[in-house]
């Protein structure tokens, strides 16, 4: 399994998302506002899910803020991350 | 009382605008805090002859005293606007003249390290009570950063006491309009070990994240998020009440401390408990100190 299908699933898992599947999420759509529509409450759970599931603590959150822009953004951010 | 007409939403509007505001700064600098306070007795009184005054004090005061006649409803009106007012004029002679005292038991302040010893942050959860400000300025005292959830609305001219201060903050305010409600900048507050303020008992505009608790014996909505945050930062939280002792006298009171489970994530049916026991808390210093509660409007659901 990718890496992007990996968050896919984990997301709609992790934040119950009931009205779509992880296929259905493109990578390039935005996560919040009017793509995928998650709230500021999820980008609180989308920062536990990435120490949950990959292993990494947002600190700073400036560079959360960009990286949840989209499966893309977060992907690269994790990739970045391991090194 | 809960007629749909009557229902308000609550705002952050003044009541008195920016230049009657002015005044009282001005008189606060150049003849100090009584000859404030006098005015102030003139000015709430003739508010209190505004029938609309008297209904938004009316919706909390009916539940805590239950029907009264229409003197007793005038007097204790006054003393609630009254008592706001104190208040409002207690920040400003804090920023203006730097005069104010708080005052926090010494096992609530070893309550408090002890609670920050754990390294993962403390939500002091606030309300509309008391001088919450002014006993937020007793914070300084303790070696951690204070962040502060703060709103303004448009017609909210009323000086925050640390913008009183010409100087950098004494406080790291965290915008609820900002980026992802702000709800980052919390969390990440609480990762570094800091403390997060924030009022618990008010929903903002378009917070769907709310739950029915019941409060005051009623059902009222209050905000979850921040229960959330704390879940996620497995941060304590302490409801954090501050009682206006007299005139820049503040005496911070720890009305509950708790930890949220962690991973509740954002269900309300798992975090409405931990709501509920933040209103409970809220109640019971209501109901001790009815004058500090400051409730302006409506906040009950329709039963």
């Amino acid at each position: 399994m990718s890496l992007k299908e990996e968050l896919k699933q984990a997301i709609v898992a992790d934040l119950n998302l009931e009205d779509i599947s992880p296929d259905e999420i493109e990578d390039d759509e935005p996560l919040f506002g009017e793509g995928l529509g998650l709230d500021s409450l999820d980008a609180v759970e989308l920062v536990v899910l990435l120490q949950k599931h990959f292993g990494i603590e947002v600190k700073d959150m400036e560079e959360g803020r960009q990286a949840f822009v989209s499966i893309d953004a977060l992907a690269a951010f994790i990739e970045q991350r391991r090194g | 009382m809960n007629s749909p007409a009557a229902k308000t939403a609550w705002s952050s509007k003044s009541l008195g605008n920016r230049f009657q505001h002015q005044i009282f700064y001005a008189l606060l600098r150049l003849a100090g805090p009584w000859p404030a306070y006098g005015l102030l007795h003139l000015v709430v009184f003739w508010y209190n002859l505004r029938p609309s005054v008297r209904r938004n004090a009316g919706y909390f005061l009916a539940r805590r005293f239950g029907r009264q006649a229409w003197p007793q409803r005038f007097w204790q009106s006054f003393r609630l606007s009254l008592s706001f007012g104190k208040v409002l004029l207690d920040r400003a002679m804090l920023g203006v003249l730097g005069r104010g005292e708080v005052t926090v038991a010494a096992e609530d302040m070893d309550s408090l390290r002890q609670m920050l010893a754990r390294g993962r942050g403390v939500v002091m959860l606030n309300a509309h009570f008391g001088c919450w400000q002014t006993g937020m300025a007793g914070l300084e005292a303790i070696d951690r950063p204070v962040n502060i959830v703060l709103q303004k609305g448009a017609g909210d001219v009323d000086k925050h006491y640390f913008e009183h201060r010409s100087g950098q903050a004494v406080v790291n305010l965290i915008d609820p309009n900002g980026p992802f409600g702000g709800t980052l900048d919390m969390l990440a507050a609480l990762k570094r070990n800091e403390i997060v303020c924030i009022m618990g008992d008010r929903v903002v505009d378009g917070d769907a994240n709310t739950v029915a608790v019941d409060f005051m014996g009623g059902k009222v909505r209050m905000p979850f998020s921040i229960f959330a945050i704390a879940s996620a930062a497995r941060a304590q939280v302490a409801v954090t009440l501050i009682e206006r002792q007299g005139p820049g006298l503040a005496k911070v009171h720890f009305a509950d401390c708790f930890e949220v489970p962690p991973d509740l994530g954002k269900s309300p049916a798992a975090l409405c408990p931990w709501v509920q026991r933040y209103a409970s808390a809220l109640e019971r210093m209501a109901w001790q100190k009815p004058y500090q509660f400051f409730n302006f409007f409506d906040m009950w659901e329709k039963e």
